[in-house]
């Protein structure tokens, strides 16, 4: 299974490479110079300390951020991505670390929320959301009381979880997870651990960002690391090992190796 | 409306059983929202009735029902604004003003009727583009942008009236908004039109959740609104027919009110403005425009100011230098709140503002009908708003369900 993954990188393109990412805020240099590749049925976890730029760089991908400097190719064609509605447009759905849902809507228009479904005089099609969101729930195995629940009613764990159901709608190219894994108890994570690989099978991309080294190593072929904006390593799956990523982290493999 | 949809459980849930009180103000806090402001509008008008039976008489329901025209057409603009979390203090002083230019089109100048209601409402219009735009493009807050547009405003209204300081309207097709009263016929026919439209939506939406496989019962979905609307529309017109008939102003408002309904509750704009005010950051990278968004909200609800300015003129049957009239505002603001909205917004449906309007409107009808000073009349509007607001965060804090 490693060795297949390695040798579909090798031979497939990626769906988005990202060059010389450059962002500032103010005096605060959050990104600097960064490079990535995402390929089809690969999971990339993208680690790295409080503050490395992990979620700034997510951000970025998905519009958010709008970098002082960047190249990006998705698909083989050059482009930019100047708000969020470009990246929804490619096929690119994330989940913030702030989970961004409306706590006044319930959880049919909080999953549609952007992208509803009308009939041809403009006229919401609840009922038809209101299917494809049960279906899209139950496939994921989230339990809900109802899918006509305030958001403000949820638990963390469920708001979670519907964060991560929002990006699952649709048949996305990359899916974005910032910290999917905060708040959820033990049966949800290995929920979410199987809905990663799941998208893995249907050759989507994934970016997971956690501080969950154990976990997201069950899952990912390559990880990332980034240090105070930079990225400082790229660990491809035989190599991944705790005590290296960690060092990379840290950087006190540097420093080692400046002792020496 | 839901109901059904509301109790579907998707899988196990361990639920402890929640006390009474608990359940009651989870009730207050969900599906019967609308309970405590149409319990507080029975109490006023019982206490009214006994104070002077006078008060339900078909006469004066008629005058109360025009009298809250103006305010709840206000309310309805200022609604939209509340609902995507902003403030608009201008509405009194734009509506005014957008009334003026139709008096000045019409009277002064001569103009045909439908130029200067054209002229009315395109102004309202603009004026709610400019400020909207001021807001949406330098992030500014509209609560401060609005009061002075409200100064600007009322400047310019000195300015158009400075030769004559009111310019009468009597006599004048302007004043058709109040002065005309629908036949009988034509009131009913009116009503059979807007409850064939209701099931018409209805039976859509049923039609939809049965293709979906959704559980809806016929009855509840299509049969028990389409029944209870006709009934509620017959009482009504029943009532009017005594004195005389359905007064056009009233039939405008509720129609404004049904439009605004759909479009809040059936589109995706309304769906967007809903989510503007729980969480704006959640709509922009969502991929919508927050930005036109909110200027649409902004536009759409200076023409609503300009309509109601249009009904306030013509029921005083002229415009002056004095026409700004804030007491409107703060009523239309209160009756907003009353019916639910939020001054931080994404909360509130647009029947509550017309039950707001309906209680603000009775106690000041009401007061002046036992002879009340205006002094008492103040004082309990007063009271009953910050009652309102104090019972209201007493339920959203007491029910379980609140994060
Ligand atoms: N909108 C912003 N304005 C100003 N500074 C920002 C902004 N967003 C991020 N930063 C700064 O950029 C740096 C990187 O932040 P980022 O949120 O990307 O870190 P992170 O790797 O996601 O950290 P964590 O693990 O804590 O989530 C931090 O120093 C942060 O203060
Ligand atoms: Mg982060």
């Amino acid at each position: 299974m490693n060795t297949n993954t390695a040798e579909v990188i090798e031979n497939v393109a990626p769906i988005m490479s990202l060059r010389h990412v450059h962002q500032y805020f103010g005096g605060v240099q959050a990104l600097i110079d960064v490079d990535m590749d995402i390929y089809p049925g690969e999971v990339i976890a993208l680690v790295g300390d409080n503050g490395a730029g992990k979620s700034t760089f997510l951000k970025v991908i998905s519009g958010v951020n709008i970098p002082q400097q960047s190249e990006i190719e998705f698909e083989g064609k050059t482009i930019t991505i100047s708000n969020t509605l470009d990246p929804v447009n490619l096929g690119i759905q994330t989940v913030y670390q702030d989970l961004a849902l409306c706590d006044n809507l319930d959880v049919v228009q909080n999953l549609f929320l952007g992208r509803e479904i009308v009939n041809k005089f403009g006229r919401l099609n609840e009922s038809e959301m209101e299917r494809i969101a049960r279906e899209c729930l139950d496939e994921m195995g989230i339990e809900l009381t109802s899918v006509r629940a305030k958001v403000s009613d949820l638990s963390g764990g469920q708001r979670q979880a519907v964060a991560i159901a929002r990006a699952m709608l649709g048949s996305p190219k990359i899916v974005l997870l910032d910290e999917p894994l905060a708040n959820l108890g033990l049966v949800q994570r290995e929920q979410v651990g199987k809905l990663i690989l799941n998208l893995r099978s249907k050759n989507v991309g994934v970016v997971v960002v956690s501080h969950d080294l154990a976990e997201v190593f069950a899952v990912c072929d390559r990880v990332v690391v980034f240090r105070l904006g930079e990225k400082v390593a790229e660990i491809s799956r035989p190599e991944i090992t705790k005590e290296r990523v960690v060092a990379e982290i840290t950087g006190s493999n540097t420093f080692m190796e400046e002792d020496e | 409306m839901d109901e059904q949809k509301k109790s579907v459980v998707l899988s196990r849930t361990t639920e402890i059983k929640p006390n009474k009180k608990l359940r009651v103000m989870e009730a207050l806090n969900g599906p019967l929202r609308m309970l405590p402001v149409i319990f507080a509008l029975v109490v006023i008008w019982v206490i009214f009735t006994i104070l002077n039976p006078a008060f339900v008489s078909p006469r004066n329901l008629t005058t109360l029902s025009v009298q809250i025209v103006n305010m709840g057409i206000m309310a309805i603009g200022l609604f939209l604004v509340l609902l995507h979390g902003e403030l608009d203090l201008s509405c009194a002083a734009s509506s005014a003003v957008s009334a003026t230019i139709a008096a000045i089109f019409c009277i002064n100048k001569g103009l045909p009727f439908i130029v200067g209601f054209a002229a009315c409402i395109a102004f309202g219009a603009l004026i709610g583009a400019v400020q909207g735009w001021i807001v949406t493009q330098f992030g500014a807050p509209a609560f401060i942008i609005t009061m002075g547009g409200q100064m600007a405003l009322e400047g310019l209204l000195l300015l158009l009236l400075s030769e004559s300081t009111q310019i009468s309207l009597v006599n004048h097709s302007l004043t058709v908004f109040t002065t005309i009263y629908l036949p009988t016929w034509l009131s009913y026919i009116v009503l059979a039109v807007g409850v064939a439209f209701l099931f018409f939506l209805s039976y859509q939406s049923y039609s939809q959740a049965k293709k979906n496989n959704l559980p809806v019962k016929f009855a509840n979905k299509v049969l028990f609104p389409t029944v209870g609307v006709l009934t509620g529309g017959i009482i009504v017109l029943e009532i009017m027919r005594k004195y005389k008939g359905l007064n056009l102003a009233v039939l405008l408002l509720i129609a404004l009110l049904a439009v605004f309904a759909y479009i809040l509750t059936q589109t995706r704009f309304g769906v967007h403005l809903y989510a503007l005010g729980g969480n704006p950051e959640a709509v922009r990278r969502a991929g919508i425009s927050v930005k036109n968004t909110k200027w649409a909200a902004f536009i759409i609800s200076g023409a609503v100011f300009a309509f109601a300015g249009m009904i306030a003129a013509s029921r005083l049957q002229s415009v002056s230098v004095s026409s700004v009239d804030d007491s409107i505002m703060m009523n239309s603001i209160a009756a907003c709140v009353l019916g639910g909205a939020s001054l931080s917004g994404g909360k509130g449906n647009i029947w509550g503002v017309l039950l707001g309007a309906l209680v603000m409107g009775s106690l000041t009808n009401g007061m002046y009908l036992i002879g009340a000073e205006t002094f008492t009349r103040l004082i309990i509007q007063g009271l009953i708003l910050v009652v309102a607001v104090v019972l209201d965060a007493f339920i959203v804090n007491s029910s379980a369900t609140k994060r």
